[in-house]
């Protein structure tokens, strides 16, 4: 009996380990599902690659110590339990090993030491350094080019109108639908409304949680033009799940209320990739 | 010593196994029975109770005495026998492609719309109004879904016919794409969402769904107050005592009436149209009218019978068609060549550096206090603290009508238990927010000031000129950046650097 | 002696513990039918569902409304947290083995211990009102962030069941404080002569750990709760930010700030989440050592990792909050300590794979359910190194990756101990065996089904699906992961339907079990010298400590356990 706890047991390294391999590689498939599309979806925002590699690289090494301890776990069993055929195997006498305790000390806090400083410039890159531009000869901070605004349930985009500046009469807002140029980076200023929201585009690695009485930015640049979807990730109310808005990456120059120059959304619902650009 | 494994379990494993199984699978046959028993049957539309309520209540019923069971059946089985159940909704005797009703709705969008949420067939996109609508407007478009009693303002019941934020007039219904366009921007400052993630078909099969449901919650007000002036031993519908319509054999059903669309193409052909049968000519009004039952019901019906007579069914049958279905129908389907006015909007509007525009907005600002009167409901300040015990229409439909106190729970009580919401005072918006319910384009405004808001106090300003209804959007637009009583969401400056 | 006095209201701790036991292990079922509604919901949604559908929705055919799905989720989580873990662990097992395992008669203040019980039904009631409130109960989550929890008009639930929920929340922590304060004197006070602190079991150990945790961290969530009801009925602003919109109605009042609120909760609720796991951790140790027949290893190293995990607890709660708009330089700190936090519980695991090598492992229920403990434990505790790196966390915060995590950790870890434990202590607390067959069915099928359902979820996380969402179905990125949501489902379900065979083992083993002796499993500590069940009282005879608890397998010696209080030295002689 020992045998098959030692073998249910081995299936943790082999299937958590093997399932994670599947999934990354994309191929195969579990009972007609297919694996592929299991892992992270495509990136299409170079500021945040560094977060997938991050992704990428923890998962590593927790593979190999989930691979390990389990499976020393699985072999504990296989060799070390009680049967008949062992009777006269006493139990070892051993209270603890100083050498064996200090490398499993030191090695991981030092792992885990590199970790934590190794991470921190993406952290600053995505969070507390805002991108800068020239103009002018001087280099400063990108002005957010639009306002989003996180209510129940939906996502308000404010665009500034003719006169360029937001938080003036003639600001034109439009409901969850926002346009993005391609290729540069974008800022935007993020607020809510009633109660916490969430921004975030999985598509992209943005999140940032949007509180009332608190303005926020965040920044990206999206690389591929398309049409990407902003959810809110913080539980805001019974409509949480409907809360979704659409993100148009388009190439420059924007057109319609993106650009102030209408009123009216610059298409509904054509998809981007065969929108005719104008300007 | 350590005893060994197999005295270790000697427990009551062996002695008891038997009954452990038997344990185990009696419990298995309850769990199987629970999941049976938790079958829930088809949704049904829910019957207008709000509306019978209140038809006893008027025809001054004695307290507590309600209508013949007979009057709430027959109305029931007429409605579905038009327009089915919510799993499977029909069209009141269409027939053919050709038929107008068929053109205001598309039988595959009501398709898609109407039934259960199926989510395991990943292609289709049926049971759209359940998933993304029931919840708050209910399964009968009645507004009182599970989650309407928790909202502010009240989802809106589609059964009166009445809609609030549409390019065109007060009394006539709202273009498909005035709907459309609601769905797509929600309804700001309300619990309506946007639904502009919606495929474009999608936003179409719930436009059309919405005027089916809406079409049938008229149909059913009508037919109730039709059976108002009715004693108890006459009927609608003149079968013999004790017999429903929901019981004639399918077969007799289908040979009663006229295919619709003959008697629309002779209505609108002339005003004077022929009587087609039995009825008043003159009680048909094109434009819908409130269910009005004083000139309604004297010829329907007399006494019960005893004996079945197919030629009086369809003589009864086709004069409420005509009295009831007809206008409703007539009044839908005008917004099928329901062009929206062109509005021309002048340049002035949009743009803040524009010459005129100070000008404008201190003409608007003149208005506003002058001549178009907003002062009166949104106050001094534009907050809207100026005329705030108003109602809406549906609430006055029922509140006003027996002159109601609102203040007094118990005084409505009745109505409450009947499904009607508490009522509310419906408030003049708050201009220094800058939320539009209508939608803040300069147009929305435009409209909302020119046709003023059905159903509410709002009214339609038509003395005003164009201009001066313009030099309005322009003040009004620019009132919640004021620096005089700025609102406090209003950012405090412009491309202000985060908090951190 | 009464039935009442003697089962009801009884001041000894072994029925107070037991009461806590069954209590918790009801809430237990009815999280996890609230479970079983959310998969429905999530696998088929707007579906009609079984039951709950036809009573509550039958005009909607059986279809839930969405806020109906949002009290679901918040109830499951606030029955689990603060209804089930926290009181089996603290309240069940502390109870019970707190005095038995330090030799002493009783709790230091037993009839505070009985009020602590007691004051746990004001809430169990709160929480039953609630479900019967307008809306169905709560809806703001079990965390209950403001402004949603505090503007009636934003949710549902948030009228009178939020302020029940509230007050339920401040019973509860009534009831934890009164038990941590009794723990705390009962084990520096009441332990028996010979007892040191370095010859206290780790279950101790961790159950004093803990009870500092609670006693330090609740007072700051209890302040916090009464803070959030005075925003709610007395009007004031704690947690209300100025001119917050709800609908088109202005919020009266303002100048508070939302994210003060997820401060003083995690500033609790992180050390709860050590609160629920330290004495899974104690508890696990003592259960391999004694049926690995070997000595637990590395003992100081693992009391040292507990006390550094219950310090570095305090200082950790930030990363609830990475991307909450909190200064991004706090995060970054917050982010260092939370890495450090890894390693004593990494430690601990390799001293728990140390133990285990070269014994003899008796492969009883309760031993597998300790090595399935650890099994889980590395996968949920080795995602936890993943949601340390903050710029991983704006990716995965409030993504099923986080929900696969602490479902690995609390259901994974925690529970299964808690189950092991039973089994373990089981022959103590009833005086019977439990059916091992039965037991090993149990454990065979919930091992593996609760990696069926919580381990797809990893993949869900990492494609980006948010938690807390009722219908993916109409979203475009996530609706191809239907099938894996319906299989989570079915694996659910089943899990729900295999805890049957705990339930008949449970109840059916205090009739046909087979009766225990005092020590049915040769293990050293105290509890075992007991009757089983112990008497009010404990112990007959007063004890003296002679040595650590794990003395197993001592070369020299015919027996592999050697008692605490067993005077023989190593040659046989009798110490005087």
């Amino acid at each position: 009996m020992h045998r098959f706890w030692a073998v249910l047991f081995s299936l943790v390294p082999v299937l958590g380990i093997g399932l994670y391999v599947l999934a990354v590689v994309g191929k195969g498939s579990i009972g007609g599902f297919s694996l592929a599309g299991l892992w992270l979806p495509e990136n299409a925002n170079p500021y945040t690659t560094t977060i997938d590699h991050l992704f990428d690289l923890v998962h590593i090494i927790c593979g190999v110590v989930l691979g390990i301890t389990t499976s020393v776990l699985a072999y504990v069993i296989w060799r070390y339990a009680d049967h008949a055929g062992r009777k006269n195997e006493a139990a070892q006498y051993v209270t603890h090993h100083a050498l064996l305790e200090w490398i499993w000390t030191v090695i991981p806090g030092a792992i885990l030491v590199f970790l934590g400083f190794y991470q921190l410039q993406v952290w600053a890159d995505n969070k507390m350094n805002r991108p800068m531009q020239t103009i002018d000869g001087n280099i400063q901070a990108i002005e957010p080019m639009a306002l989003v605004v996180g209510k129940q349930f939906g996502w308000e985009v404010y665009y500034p109108g003719p006169d360029g500046r937001l938080g003036t009469s003639d600001d034109l807002r439009i409901e969850n639908d926002l346009t993005v140029p391609v290729g540069r980076p974008v800022v935007l200023r993020v607020e809510a409304q009633d109660v916490l929201h969430s921004f975030a585009i999985p598509g992209l690695r943005v999140k940032q949680d949007v509180v009332p009485g608190m303005t926020q930015l965040v920044w990206f640049q999206v690389d591929k033009p398309g049409t990407y979807e902003i959810l809110c990730m913080e539980l805001c109310g019974w409509g949480h799940y409907k809360m979704r808005a659409r993100m148009k990456a388009v190439a420059e120059p924007l057109d319609g209320i993106a650009n102030g120059s209408s009123t009216e959304p610059s298409s509904t619902a054509t998809p981007v990739a065969d929108e005719e650009v104008k300007d | 010593m350590l005893r060994t494994r197999s005295e270790a379990q000697a427990g009551w494993d062996d002695a008891v196994e038997p009954n452990d199984r038997e344990v185990v699978g009696r419990l298995a046959l309850l769990v199987v029975l629970a999941a049976a028993l938790g079958c829930t049957p088809p949704p049904q539309f829910r019957e207008n109770a709000l509306e019978w309520h209140k038809q006893e209540r008027t025809a001054r019923l004695e307290p507590g005495q309600t209508f013949a069971a007979h009057h709430r059946h027959d109305v029931s089985d007429i409605v579905s026998d038009w327009f089915g159940t919510p799993d499977d909704p029909s069209l009141p005797l269409v027939e053919g492609a050709e038929d107008p009703l068929a053109q205001l709705f598309n039988a595959e969008n009501l398709k898609r719309a109407a039934g259960p949420v199926v989510s395991r067939d990943k292609n289709s996109s049926v049971g759209l109004y359940r998933r993304h609508c029931a919840h708050c407007h209910g399964v009968t478009g009645d507004g009182m879904g599970p989650t309407a009693s928790f909202l502010s303002p009240y989802p809106r019941d589609f059964r009166l016919g009445r809609f609030k934020f549409k390019s065109s007039t007060t009394g006539t219904p709202p273009s498909k794409e005035d709907l459309k366009r609601l769905l797509q921007n929600g309804v700001p400052g309300t619990s309506m969402a946007s639904f502009r993630l919606l495929k474009d078909e999608e936003l179409d099969a719930l436009v059309d769904y919405v005027i089916y449901l809406s079409m049938r919650g008229m149909v059913e007000r009508f037919l109730v107050a039709a059976v108002r002036d009715l004693d108890d031993d006459q009927r609608l519908v003149n079968l013999p005592n004790g017999m429903r319509f929901a019981e004639l054999p399918s077969k007799a059903k289908l040979e009663i009436g006229t295919p619709i669309s003959s008697l629309l193409k002779s209505a609108s052909d002339t005003t004077e149209a022929e009587p087609v049968d039995a009825g008043d000519p003159t009680s048909r009004a094109t434009e819908a009218a409130e269910p009005n039952a004083d000139s309604v019901v004297e010829t329907v019906s007399t006494a019960l019978q005893t004996a079945f007579d197919p030629a009086k069914v369809e003589e009864d049958l086709l004069y409420l068609v005509e009295e009831q279905l007809l206008p409703i129908s007539e009044k839908w389907l005008g917004i099928l060549d329901n062009e929206p006015q062109d509005i021309e909007v002048p340049e002035w509007v949009a743009d803040r550096g524009h010459s005129d525009y100070s000008a404008q907005v201190e003409a608007g600002h003149k208005l506003y206090y002058g001549a178009a009167n907003c002062v009166q409901c949104h106050g001094e300040t534009g907050v809207g603290d100026g005329q705030t015990n108003n109602y809406d229409d549906w609430t006055n439909d029922w509140l006003k009508v027996e002159g109601l106190d609102p203040n007094k729970p118990e005084a409505w009580a009745g109505y409450v238990n009947a499904g009607a919401n508490p009522p509310r005072p419906i408030l003049p918006r708050n201009l220094r927010q800058g939320v539009y319910r209508g939608g803040d384009l300069p147009i929305d405004l435009f409209r909302r000031i020119r046709n003023g808001i059905e159903g509410t106090p709002m009214p339609a300003s038509l003395t005003l000129t164009d201009d001066q209804v313009w030099a309005l959007v322009v003040y009004v637009r620019q009132m919640p950046y004021e620096p005089l009583s700025r609102p406090a969401t209003a950012p405090k400056s412009e491309n202000q650097r985060p908090t951190r | 002696m009464s039935f009442l006095t003697k089962y009801v209201f009884s001041s000894d701790h072994k029925v107070i513990g037991i009461q806590f036991l069954i209590s918790s292990l009801i809430w237990f079922l009815v999280g996890g039918l609230m479970a079983a509604a959310m998969r429905w919901q999530l696998a088929w949604p707007w579906s009609d569902m079984p039951i709950l559908g036809s009573w509550l929705f039958e005009a909607e055919g059986g279809q839930i409304s969405p806020e109906y799905y949002t009290m679901l989720l918040t109830m499951h989580g606030t029955v689990m947290v603060f209804f089930v873990v926290i009181p089996i662990l603290a309240g069940a097992f502390g109870n019970f083995l707190i005095p038995l395992m330090i030799g002493a008669d009783d709790m230091a203040f037993p009839r505070l211990n009985m009020m602590s019980y007691w004051f746990m039904w004001p809430a169990f009631a709160c929480l039953l009102l609630s479900f019967a409130s307008p809306g169905f109960g709560p809806a703001a989550g079990w965390t209950s962030y403001p402004p949603l929890a505090v503007f009636e008009e934003a949710a549902p639930g948030s009228g009178l069941a939020q302020t029940l929920w509230l007050t339920g929340l401040t019973f509860v922590g009534l009831s934890s404080m009164m038990g941590s304060i009794n723990y705390i004197t009962t084990i520096v006070q009441m332990r028996a002569p010979g007892m040191t602190f370095f010859r206290l079991p780790m279950t101790i150990w961790a159950m004093l750990v803990t009870a500092i945790l609670q006693a330090f961290a609740l007072p700051v969530l209890t302040a916090a709760v009464l803070m959030q009801i005075a925003d709610r009925l007395l009007g004031t602003c704690f947690f209300i930010p100025e001119g917050a919109l709800v609908g088109d109605s202005l919020v009266k009042g303002g100048g508070g700030q939302a994210l003060l609120w997820q401060h003083l909760f995690w500033f609790y609720s992180h050390p709860a989440v050590y609160i629920m796991l330290l004495p899974a951790m104690g508890m696990a140790s003592d259960i391999l050592s004694s049926m690995s027949r070997k000595p637990l290893f590395g003992y100081r190293p693992m009391v040292y990792s507990i006390l550094s995990i219950g310090g570095l607890g305090f200082i950790v709660w930030g990363h609830h909050m990475f991307v909450s708009g909190m200064q991004p330089l706090v995060g970054a700190a917050f982010m260092l300590t939370t890495i450090l936090i890894a390693l004593p519980s990494g430690i601990k695991t390799f001293n728990w794979l140390a133990t285990l090598w070269g014994g003899r492992l008796q492969l009883t229920t309760g031993m597998l359910f300790c090595m399935g403990f650890i099994a889980m434990f590395v996968i949920g505790g080795l995602s936890g190194v993943l949601m340390a790196v903050a710029p991983v966390t704006i990716f995965i915060h409030d993504t099923y990756y986080i929900v696969a995590h602490f479902h690995y950790v609390l259901f994974g870890g925690t529970s299964l101990i808690v189950i092991g434990s039973i089994y373990h202590w089981y022959p103590k607390m009833f005086g019977r065996m439990m059916s091992e067959t039965l037991g090993k069915i149990h454990f065979f099928t919930t091992f593996v089904l609760i990696n069926c359902v919580f381990f797809p979820m990893h993949f869900l996380g990492a494609q980006g699906l948010p938690r807390r969402y009722a219908d993916f179905t109409h979203t475009d990125s996530f609706a191809h992961l239907q099938p894996i949501n319906e299989f989570i489902t079915y694996s659910a379900f089943a899990l729900v339907a295999v805890q049957v065979f705990f339930i008949v083992n449970f109840f059916g083993s205090m009739i046909f079990g087979r009766r225990a002796g005092n020590n049915p499993w040769n293990a050293n500590t105290l509890e075992w010298v007991a009757t089983s069940p112990p008497p009010h009282g404990n112990f007959t005879s007063p004890l003296v400590v002679y040595r650590g608890p794990y003395e197993y397998s001592v070369p020299g010696r015919t027996q592999d356990f050697w008692m605490q209080t067993d005077p023989e030295d190593a040659d046989g002689h009798i110490a005087h």
